[in-house]
């Protein structure tokens, strides 16, 4: 698309530049200047219908909305006369006429449009005495329910189903002043992206069932990360309220999710904090006591692997890591393996499954959100024919002991794997779920997941992000890389344990020559496109 | 001001109309029908037919009062997208009933009128958007479209020229809106009948975001006359700027309502007590609105004015459909405003927030203070209201419901302050807030069959019948 031509234009007095054909309220926004609004949405068509964001423009008589206004050379907009002020307070003080005022009971109370507006450019009180209107309060599909009364009929919702999901369960019932949003009769609103609308919704019209009376939004901390359910790596926000993650909102990234991401990947917190989690440390002795102490994990890893590495060879030994696993982790376990001397090296991951193609929003076929960083890091073969031959060699016992990941959030291992495991000597497996049903374990470690995480992971598109902390470790857990950095520091490779910051500046230019950045903080909040993204993993799908 | 002579007045566009057999295409084209048509396409290229309009001064008839042939003008030229013609049949303004006697009485003059238009932007397409209550003229404008295809009026190569043009007959679901030219774009799209926002205007991108143009019935049956009688000749009707025949829906207090048809500049005084034959059972005349309720309301006293655009623009109300609602002086202004009130809130759709809210409370206002729970405030809230409702909206309807309301409340104040005084005491007879048929209200065919007591439809209450269930009942629980 060829450059649009600049124009000149000011907004109250100070000279801006814009492309021709921007709408005046992207301009304001962008050079800082508020302008209140409802129905506009960046990711949306403009449609004009709140009325909140008119603004005065030299070329019209009448205020104009400025999210339908294109920017023109020599333009002149007012945003803080006297009229616009009373505009604005007019259209409020209409807003807030048939809204109930239930903010404490209301979900989006803190992150509410319409409370920030009336705070901020809203009458203080109502002069309104009559009963408002009732509006119905329903389930509008599995995931979204629908607070009529408080609806103040933006359009969000509605445009979202039309232009990026295409799917267009949503629409507004009724005329005037008993409009509402609704769905068909027999068409629920149930697509992949359908708690978007939640987001997007200016009020607490639309609220997700799965928050509902959760938390109150001032209480969260947010920290900037990325989903892991999948290889698109949509740049998430992630929400907690005293240590527990509550909520997973979209961050805008215009290169990887735009403001959008799906329904599953707001699930990804879940076994974080599930009630079956693996929270200690079962370490099993020489004389069969269970050892609980985390301290004593490395060394009975390191211990046992060397055993059998004694016993039967290096080649004996085995080290499958998953497709879950972030970059860094997955270094220093590749690290740990050479030098433990073993060729049989693989990582799980889960099976591809069909992809989901919407107006404006895929969902990718591939749903592990690292794939592309273990075949730069561990190699091509590391997730399928190493896999085989492991599990060939150790049901001809020519394997004999392993340490592997099992933190591909609710996936099970494959019932060949199950059995094939219980024929080693040896076995330490990293896991989120209580394994004791598998007796044959040596060492049962809990495994750290969503939102635990420093570290970065490449994405389908070959895009590297940054994955941040949100939540910090129940107490009786280590992280991984340390782990697996212990037992470094006892073959004798590693002098000590480094944040994974520091596996990063060792592992960027070892791993991607090119790399341009040293320091994992500068991949800043959008990441890094490392690699083109030629052949595209993320479409490919799977019958 | 000087009276016209209405006796050498020739109806233009009424001509017909009473005549027996007007719809059919044999007595229109006995009468000189098709001629104008037939002349735009044979003698004239379209940019030529767009000149002679615009020379002609005609305005729309819709109710804004644009200029016809500049609107057209705005068409692009160089446009590979097809273009597209809709007459604007929705009427639903409240007080108009002007386009219907055109659509039953002479349907085939509004066909002429859409090749004619249709030709000038050079359209193959054309839409007749007709109000869905319309009944009657839908079926007549059926039958003469019908009636135009099988005399090679409308289809392929009109009048032995390689002009094609087709004519589609669609019908409204029954909403206000959609009588506004891009709510009736939106409805005729097969979307919710929504207002778009402008620009662009439907000039540049309209129906399927094609260029389209959108006139009213009443405009495009005087294109006929124009091409047939010449520009000049239109002129010389009325006012210059705004020339031609206008027909004028006179309802309310008047001994005679009815849709007439007047040269343009007629005045006011004239039409209702000439014309219209003055305000009925010899009352005074208290206040008129002048063009539909969506205009301001003129009192008594400021009658004296022509009927022309830019006459009733000066004295702030307008000439919009031309619908004349004569009230005399029994009627109760509060009541007047809270029934068009009522039409507004009822009708408008919900896109903006001004008008969508802002209607709602004004009913709810006027219902209390008709209800005797009035507060004197009220009267100023009503008038804050009305201008945060007025330019603040994408179309027009959130105005129209706050210039009668403004003008009414400012222009009898007295009365809406002797209402709010009164309090409780007020006689709620005559309130309209119940349901718009009374109950109690009994039609003419049900009046006459209470008359008739043996009509054998009466559902007749035999005692004995009653008296079964209930005894079967005290059986079957002892």
């Amino acid at each position: 698309m060829s450059e649009a031509k600049l124009v000149k234009f000011k907004i109250n007095g100070q000279e801006i530049e814009a492309p021709a054909g921007t709408m005046v309220i992207k301009a304001a926004h962008e050079a800082g200047i508020d302008v209140p609004h409802f129905c506009y949405h960046p990711g949306l068509t403009p449609d004009g219908n709140c009325r909140m964001c008119l603004v005065e423009a030299s070329n019209a008589r009448k205020p104009v909305a400025s999210c339908v206004t294109p920017v023109a050379e020599g333009l002149e907009i007012t945003t803080d006369s006297d009229t616009v002020k009373e505009a604005r307070e007019g259209v409020l003080e209409l807003m807030l006429l048939n809204h109930p005022l239930d903010c404490p009971i209301c979900d989006k109370s803190g992150e509410c449009m319409l409370q920030d507006n009336v705070y901020d450019h809203g009458p203080d009180n109502s002069r309104m005495t009559e009963p408002k209107m009732m509006k119905p309060t329903k389930d509008l599909g599995s995931t979204v329910a629908l607070w009529g009364n408080r609806c103040i009929v933006c359009q969000r919702c509605t445009r979202f189903c039309e232009e990026v999901s295409g799917t267009g369960e949503l629409a507004i019932i009724h005329r005037g002043d008993s409009s509402v949003v609704d769905v068909f009769p027999g068409y629920p609103l149930e697509n992949d992206l359908s708690l978007n609308t939640v987001d997007i919704c200016p009020v607490g019209a639309l609220i997700s069932k799965d928050f509902l009376y959760e938390a109150r939004v001032w209480n969260m901390k947010d920290t900037p990360s990325i989903c892991t359910g999948c290889s698109k790596g949509c740049n998430v926000e992630i929400q907690q309220e005293r240590n527990q993650t509550r909520r997973i909102v979209p961050r805008h990234n215009p290169e990887v999710n735009d403001y959008w991401m799906c329904d599953e990947g707001r699930e990804v917190f879940k076994p974080a904090v599930s009630e079956d989690r693996l929270l200690d440390y079962q370490l099993r002795t020489a004389d069969g006591t269970i050892d609980t102490n985390p301290k004593n994990a490395a060394s009975a890893i390191f211990n046992g692997l060397n055993q059998v590495s004694a016993n039967h060879g290096t080649q004996a030994i085995a080290g499958i890591g998953s497709a879950f696993m972030s970059c860094e982790e997955l270094y220093v376990f590749k690290l740990l393996f050479d030098g433990l001397q073993t060729p049989h090296l693989g990582a799980f991951s889960r099976p591809q499954r069909e992809a989901k193609s919407f107006k404006q929003f895929e969902i990718p076929g591939d749903p592990n959100p690292n794939r592309l960083g273990v075949e730069r890091i561990l190699g091509r073969e590391a997730l399928e024919e190493n896999l085989e031959k492991i599990l060939s060699g150790i049901q001809n016992q020519s394997i004999r002991g392993a340490l592997i990941f099992d933190d591909l959030l609710d996936w099970d291992l494959p019932a060949e794997w199950q059995s094939a495991l219980s024929q080693l000597e040896f076995l330490a497996i990293f896991s989120l779920r209580d394994r004791t049903h598998l007796p044959q374990h040596s060492c049962l470690l809990p495994a750290t997941t969503f939102g635990e995480k420093d570290g970065s992971m490449l994405n389908g598109e070959g895009r590297l992000q940054r994955l941040r902390i949100a939540t910090q470790l129940p107490r009786t857990i280590r992280y991984e890389h340390e782990i697996l950095q212990q037992m470094q520091q006892e073959l004798g490779m590693r002098s000590k344990v480094v944040p994974p910051s520091a596996l990063f500046k060792e592992m960027g230019k070892a791993v991607w020559p090119q790399l341009e950045i040293s320091t994992i903080r500068e991949l800043g909040d959008q990441g890094i496109q490392v690699e083109s993204p030629t052949e595209n993993p993320q479409r490919a799908t799977v019958s | 001001m000087a009276e016209l002579d209405l006796s050498k007045y020739e109806k233009i566009l009424f001509k017909h109309v009473d005549q027996e057999g007007s719809d059919t295409i044999d007595y229109y084209l006995k009468h000189g029908g098709y001629e104008g048509a037939k002349k735009a396409i044979t003698e004239h290229r379209p940019s030529e037919v767009i000149d002679i309009v615009k020379e002609s001064n005609l305005r729309g008839r819709g109710g804004a009062g644009f200029p016809c042939g500049v609107k057209w003008s705005f068409v692009p030229q160089n446009t590979d997208k097809p273009k597209y013609f809709v007459v604007n049949a929705d009427e639903s303004e409240p007080g108009t009933f002007k386009d219907r006697v055109l659509i039953e009485r002479d349907p085939h003059s509004i066909i002429e009128g859409i090749i004619i238009g249709s030709y000038a932007i050079k359209c193959n397409v054309a839409y007749l958007y007709i109000r869905g209550e319309l009944v009657y003229g839908y079926e007549q404008l059926v039958k003469a479209v019908k009636e135009a295809y099988d005399k090679g009026m409308l289809g392929k190569g009109l009048f032995g020229t390689d002009y094609n043009l087709d004519l589609t007959i669609h019908r409204g679901a029954g909403a206000y809106i959609c009588g506004e030219e891009t709510g009736l774009l939106s409805s005729l799209e097969g979307k919710r009948g929504q207002p778009k926002i402008k620009p662009p205007f439907p000039a540049v991108e309209g129906l399927f975001r094609c260029p389209t143009v959108v006139n009213n019935v009443e405009t495009v049956c005087n294109l006929q006359h124009i091409i047939n009688r010449g520009a000049e000749w239109f002129k010389n009707i009325g006012p210059e700027k705004g020339p031609g025949p206008k027909l004028l829906c006179v309802s309310g207090h008047v001994n005679k309502p009815g849709t007439y048809e007047v040269p343009m500049g007629i005045n006011l005084k004239q039409l209702i007590y000439d014309v219209a034959g003055g305000v009925w059972k010899g009352n005074k005349l208290k206040a008129v609105i002048p063009g539909g309720t969506s205009a301001k309301v003129l009192k008594a006293e400021e009658v004296d004015v022509p009927c022309d655009f830019d006459s009733m623009m000066a004295i702030d109300t307008m000439l919009g459909s031309g619908a004349v609602i004569v009230m005399d002086d029994t009627t109760d202004m509060v009541d007047a405003l809270y029934n068009i009130i009522r039409f507004y809130h009822h009708e408008s759709c919900g896109q903006c927030t001004p008008c969508r809210e802002g209607t709602g409370w004004l009913e709810k206002i006027l219902k209390r203070i008709m209800a005797g729970h009035g507060r004197m405030e009220d009267i100023d809230t009503m008038l804050n209201i009305c201008d945060r409702m007025v330019g603040k909206t994408i179309c027009v309807l959130a105005d129209a419901a706050a210039f009668p309301c403004s003008s009414i409340v400012t222009k009898f104040r007295s009365e809406f302050e002797a209402k709010i005084q009164q309090g409780a005491g007020y006689d709620k007879r005559i309130f309209t807030g119940g349901p718009l048929v009374q109950p109690g209200a009994v039609s003419r065919h049900n009046q006459e069959r209470r008359k008739d007591k043996d009509t054998p439809n009466r559902i007749s209450l035999d005692p004995e019948l009653i008296s079964k269930p209930s005894q079967s009942k005290v059986e079957t629980t002892s």
